[in-house]
C-alpha cells in the first residue's frame, strides 16, 4: 500500500535519516518501518525523532522499552512490531521472548525477575491497550515499584508510539524485515 | 529453571551496566546515593532498604523505600543481631519477617512509615574493602515476594562498585585535606624562613656597623697613641731638655731667659697637642 523508498532513490535529506537511524540503532540497514515513510521526509523525521526520544533516550533500560512494546504489539497483533522489537529485546538471540519453555511477557508472575519490570509490562501493555482505563492507582503503583515521575513519563511515551508504529506498520502491510530475520 | 535464570541475568544486565556507568561519573559521595537507588528496582525486588558503610568511629547509611531516601552520618554504627553475623561470617543472611524483630527495624527506618506487614523478607549482603570500609546491603521484598540468589548476587555487586567509589572518593578527599595541610605547613615555614632571613640580615648589619663603628675607634685610638707618643712627647722632651739647660744656666741671665722663652713655647705646643688630642677623642669616639 505503501510505497517503500529504498535507500538509494531515497532524496538527500531522507537518506540522512537513514543515516541517523542505522548509526543510532547500530545495524547496516534500514527498517522497513522506516524506508514506508521514506517517501516524505517530513513526516518520517517527525516519526523517527518520536522513535529515538522514546526509544533510544532516557533512563529506563531499553531492553525493557523493547519488552513492552513486543507485548503491546502482540495484544494488538501487529506482527512486524511483535517480531522487530521481539528480536532488539533479545539482544538477537530468543532468551526473553520467544523460548519454548519460558516466555517472559507471559511469565509476568514469577519471582526471579524483579517487579518493577512485571509491573511496568502489565501497566503500560493496558495503558496502551486500554487507554480509558488508566487511573490513578497506576501511576501510585509504579511509584510504589521506584519509578520517579519522569521514568513514569518515559514509560507512558510507549504506549502512545506503539500505537503509532502498529498503525503505520500494519496500514503500510510491511514485511518484517528480512535482515533482522536471519540474525535472529 | 536455569533457563529462567539467564532471562533474569539478560533482563538486569543492561541496568547494571548504566548503573556502573552512573557511579563511574560520580564526583561526589553525595550523588553516590542517588544512582544506587535509581537502580535498585532493576536489580533486585524494591520496597526498603539500608545501605551501611563504616570503620572506627565513623559510619555512611543510606535508608531508602518508595517515598523518600535519607542519608546519615554518624560516629557509632549500630548493627542488629543478623547484621553482625552477616560482617563476622561474610556471609549474606536471609531473615522472613518472622524471625525479625521489627522494633529494631523500626528504630532504624524510624523516620519513615514502616509497619510489620510492610514487606515478606530481608536479606542483609556483606561485604568488607580491603583493609578500609565494611559494608552491608539489607534490602526488603514485598508481601508475598521472595527474594532470590540472582538478586543477592545483584546486591553484592552494586555494593561492591559502590563502596570502590565511595573510597575513591573519600581517598581523595582526604588527600586533598591532607595536601592542602602540608601546603599550609610549607607556607608557615616559609614565612618563617623569611622571618629569620630577615633576622640574620639585621644582625649581619648590625655586626657590620659595630665592626665599622670598632675600626673607626681603633683609627682614633691609633691617631690618639701617636699624639702622645710624638706629638705630646716632643714637646714634653724639649721642656725637659730646656728646664736641665736652664738649671745649669741659673747664673747666665740672658741664657736662662731664652730658656725660659723655649720653655714656654715647648709649654704652648704641649698644650696645643693636648687640647687637639682632646678634642679627636671628643669628636670620633
Amino acid at each position: 500500500m505503501y510505497k517503500i523508498t529504498s535507500y538509494e532513490d531515497a532524496s538527500a535529506d531522507t537518506k540522512a535519516i537513514y543515516d541517523d537511524s542505522m548509526r543510532t540503532l547500530g545495524i547496516p540497514f534500514v527498517l522497513n518501518w522506516l524506508k514506508c515513510q521514506g517517501e516524505n521526509p517530513i513526516i518520517l523525521k517527525g516519526n523517527w525523532e518520536k522513535l529515538k526520544s522514546t526509544l533510544l533516550m532516557g533512563d529506563v533500560p531499553n531492553v525493557l522499552k523493547q519488552i513492552i512494546i513486543h507485548n503491546i504489539s502482540k495484544k494488538k497483533n501487529c506482527n512486524y512490531c511483535a517480531t522487530v522489537h521481539g528480536i532488539f529485546a533479545n539482544s538477537m538471540s530468543d532468551v526473553l521472548t520467544s523460548d519454548d519453555d519460558f516466555i517472559l511477557t507471559e511469565n509476568l508472575t514469577n519471582d526471579i525477575i524483579p517487579s518493577s519490570y512485571k509491573a511496568a509490562i502489565k501497566i503500560i501493555t493496558n495503558a496502551a491497550v486500554n487507554p480509558q482505563s488508566f487511573t490513578e492507582e497506576d501511576i501510585n503503583a509504579l511509584k510504589a515499584e521506584g519509578f520517579s515521575s519522569t521514568e513514569i513519563i518515559e514509560l507512558l511515551s510507549l504506549a502512545d508510539f506503539v500505537n503509532m508504529a502498529t498503525t503505520i506498520a500494519d496500514i503500510s502491510g510491511i514485511k518484517v524485515d528480512n535482515e533482522l530475520l536471519e540474525v535472529a | 529453571m536455569e533457563n529462567v535464570e539467564s532471562i533474569s541475568l539478560r533482563l538486569r544486565y543492561e541496568a547494571f551496566s548504566k548503573y556502573a556507568a552512573g557511579i563511574s561519573k560520580c564526583k561526589e559521595v553525595a550523588s553516590l546515593a542517588d544512582v544506587l537507588v535509581k537502580y535498585i528496582k532493576y536489580l533486585m525486588p524494591f520496597n526498603f532498604g539500608r545501605v551501611l558503610i563504616f570503620k572506627d568511629q565513623y559510619y555512611y547509611e543510606i535508608l531508602y523505600n518508595n517515598q523518600k531516601t535519607q542519608v546519615n552520618i554518624g560516629g557509632n554504627a549500630i548493627l542488629c543481631e543478623f547484621e553482625k553475623t552477616a560482617i563476622d561470617t561474610l556471609i549474606p543472611q536471609l531473615k522472613n519477617k518472622n524471625d525479625i524483630d521489627f522494633n529494631s527495624l523500626e528504630h532504624t527506618f524510624r523516620d519513615f512509615d514502616l509497619t510489620a506487614d510492610s514487606f515478606e523478607q530481608l536479606s542483609i549482603v556483606p561485604l568488607i574493602n580491603v583493609s578500609t570500609y565494611s559494608a552491608l546491603f539489607g534490602f526488603s521484598s514485598k508481601n508475598s515476594q521472595f527474594i532470590s540468589q540472582v538478586d543477592n548476587q545483584f546486591a553484592t555487586l552494586m555494593l561492591d562498585l559502590f563502596l570502590t567509589k565511595f573510597s575513591e572518593i573519600k581517598l581523595s578527599i582526604d588527600t586533598q585535606v591532607q595536601r592542602e595541610t602540608i601546603e599550609n605547613n610549607f607556607e608557615i615555614i616559609s614565612n618563617k624562613n623569611l622571618e629569620i632571613e630577615q633576622v640574620l640580615i639585621n644582625q649581619d648589619n648590625l655586626i657590620k656597623k659595630r665592626t665599622e663603628q670598632l675600626e673607626a675607634r681603633n683609627k682614633v685610638l691609633e691617631e690618639y697613641s701617636w699624639i702622645t707618643s710624638h706629638e705630646i712627647r716632643r714637646p714634653l722632651a724639649n721642656i725637659l731638655g730646656l728646664v736641665d739647660l736652664a738649671y745649669h744656666d741659673l747664673e747666665d741671665k740672658e741664657s736662662l731667659r731664652t730658656s725660659i722663652k723655649l720653655l714656654k713655647d715647648s709649654a704652648l705646643e704641649l698644650d696645643h697637642e693636648v687640647k687637639r688630642a682632646n678634642l679627636l677623642l671628643a669628636e670620633r669616639t
